[in-house]
């Protein structure tokens, strides 16, 4: 594959300046500092009831309300497929798919460079957040030591790389981005709902393990042990190898 | 306005897929939200009747659905309808074609928003019915006529993110922003404001937030002073977008 770094640094120019970044950027930035506020002030009712979604252990509350809610909508449904919806769509609509591909970019380059890209702007507002996040409410938690702070952050992370590859193959398969949009965002919000849910039951919990939502944050509350890291990056990365090469195959045979 | 033409956009729309997917939608999550209510555990029941301060079946199905499936899914449709006002029109270079027929510019943005206004609450209210059917079917225990009221109650805030979208489609005119800014816009504001009441203390920001007010009306039913000042409210914020959207519709350049 030949890499373009030009086209390469265009996206993320493009990305670094837009007004998607920024707004993404503010509501990165409420979704990690306001959900912990609101944790903090809420009445004690309010988590006695809460209980049963985390299986009546009040110590996985806060990883349950923060990471397996809040953090996993915004890396999923709510901040990540908006920096892809319209990879593949809006520039067919607007005709500078075809200026694109005039140039020396390999289709299997554009793809990966559209993933790429979006994922690393992703990753700095998404970062930046989370580490000022920690040092303000990090330390007032206790099931939230850093190893564990860390590891989840970056799972997620990847898991926001598997919304993004997700995101390219369908906005390739739509021709309105608006239709792409809609697409992504229903098919995110139902794939949440397992892992969202999955401490209310094992029927849920079985199901969540078939997508990568479960693996993402399943060290915000388990034990954490080096392989099992290594092996959960590994199947979060298989989930989002699958559409970026669906994307690739797709894109390779398409008439522009 | 020319009826004729008002008449031609609503059949048009009612004809499109935009009206045929949100019923359809509607219903599936009717009957899903209805399966979720009447199949919950006792905690989960529990915790769905501290949420809607009421253990009477139509209140809670109310309150499900409003929380998760009007202010969520509806939102989205909503928002696809304030699109083809004008982002949609102007993303396929049709705005210039029909601004050069014989009408002014108001005439044509009021017609479009009444047609897609009135389409809209069309879609609201099959929709509406086929989930309260659906509901009928399988909790049983609902009064239809108290559901159908307080849909219809808080219609005015599917208005209100509609003209709220228009609003913005004026400014940024492509699709794309519009989506955006329109989709970040109200999640800040649902999440605002539903975090802020897990809290439990009453946030004067609140009160500026449209999707609180319709959760007031849910919550207080019965009491038509605060249906009435949320209903204000509401429309108050209808008002401020149309005015905006039609001063900025009228200067914009295509």
């Amino acid at each position: 594959m030949r890499f373009n770094p030009s086209f390469f640094w265009a996206q993320i120019r493009y990305y670094l300046f837009s007004l998607r970044t920024l707004l993404a950027l503010l509501f990165t930035l409420f979704m990690v500092f306001f959900t912990p506020y609101v944790y903090k002030n809420s009445p004690p009712e309010l988590f006695n009831l809460l209980a049963y979604w985390v299986r009546e252990r009040p110590e996985l509350l806060f990883s349950w309300f923060w990471f397996d809610n809040a953090l996993t909508k915004m890396c999923t449904i709510l901040v990540a497929p908006i920096f892809v919806f319209d990879s593949i769509s809006g520039e067919r609509g607007s005709g500078t798919l075809e200026i694109y591909l005039s140039k020396p970019i390999e289709r299997k380059s554009y793809i990966l460079t559209k993933i790429i890209s979006a994922s690393i702007i992703f990753g700095i507002i998404y970062f930046f957040s989370m580490a000022v996040a920690y040092f303000y409410f990090g330390y007032q938690d206790i099931a939230l030591s850093a190893e564990r702070f860390v590891i989840t952050a970056f799972l997620l992370w990847l898991l926001s790389v598997f919304t993004m590859s997700v995101g390219v193959l369908i906005s390739l398969l739509t021709k309105k981005s608006v239709t792409s949009f809609l697409a992504i965002f229903g098919l995110m919000a139902i794939l949440i709902v397992p892992s969202a849910s999955k401490y209310t039951s094992d029927f849920l919990e079985e199901i969540s393990k078939l997508t990568p939502h479960y693996y993402a944050t399943y060290f915000a509350v388990e034990t954490i042990e080096p392989l099992t890291v290594a092996a959960y990056i590994l199947i979060i990365l298989i989930f989002a190898a699958i559409p970026a090469v669906l994307a690739i195959l797709k894109f390779r045979r398409e008439d522009i | 306005m020319n009826k004729d033409l008002l008449v031609i956009d609503i059949v048009e729309l009612l004809h499109s897929k935009r009206v045929l997917y949100p019923i359809i939608g509607l219903f599936t999550l009717g009957l899903i939200s209805s399966f979720l209510i009447d199949e919950a555990p006792d905690p989960f029941r529990n915790l769905f009747q501290a949420i809607a301060g009421s253990k009477d079946s139509t209140v809670v199905f109310l309150y499900i659905w409003f929380d998760d499936i009007i202010i969520k899914f509806f939102l989205i449709v909503v928002i696809f309808f304030g699109l083809s006002i004008f982002s949609a029109d102007y993303d396929d270079n049709l705005v210039e074609t029909y601004l050069s027929k014989p009408q002014s510019r108001l005439e044509f943005f009021l017609r479009k928003t009444v047609a897609a206004a009135i389409v809209l609450f069309v879609v609201y209210l099959v929709g509406n019915l086929l989930a309260l059917v659906a509901a009928q079917i399988i909790i049983g225990d609902i009064s239809g006529f108290l559901f159908l009221k307080i849909q219809f109650l808080i219609f005015p805030l599917a208005i209100c993110v509609f003209l709220m979208t228009i609003c913005i489609s004026c400014f940024t005119k492509a699709s794309t922003l519009t989506i955006i800014i329109s989709l970040f816009t109200s999640f800040f504001l649902i999440f605002t404001y539903s975090y802020l009441l897990l809290t439990g203390e009453d946030y004067w920001f609140n009160n500026l937030i449209p999707f609180y007010h319709a959760n007031r009306i849910i919550i207080n039913y019965n009491s038509a002073s605060i249906i009435t000042e949320s209903i204000s409210v509401i429309a108050i914020f209808c008002v401020v977008f149309i005015l905006i959207a039609i001063i900025r519709f009228r200067r914009v350049s295509l």
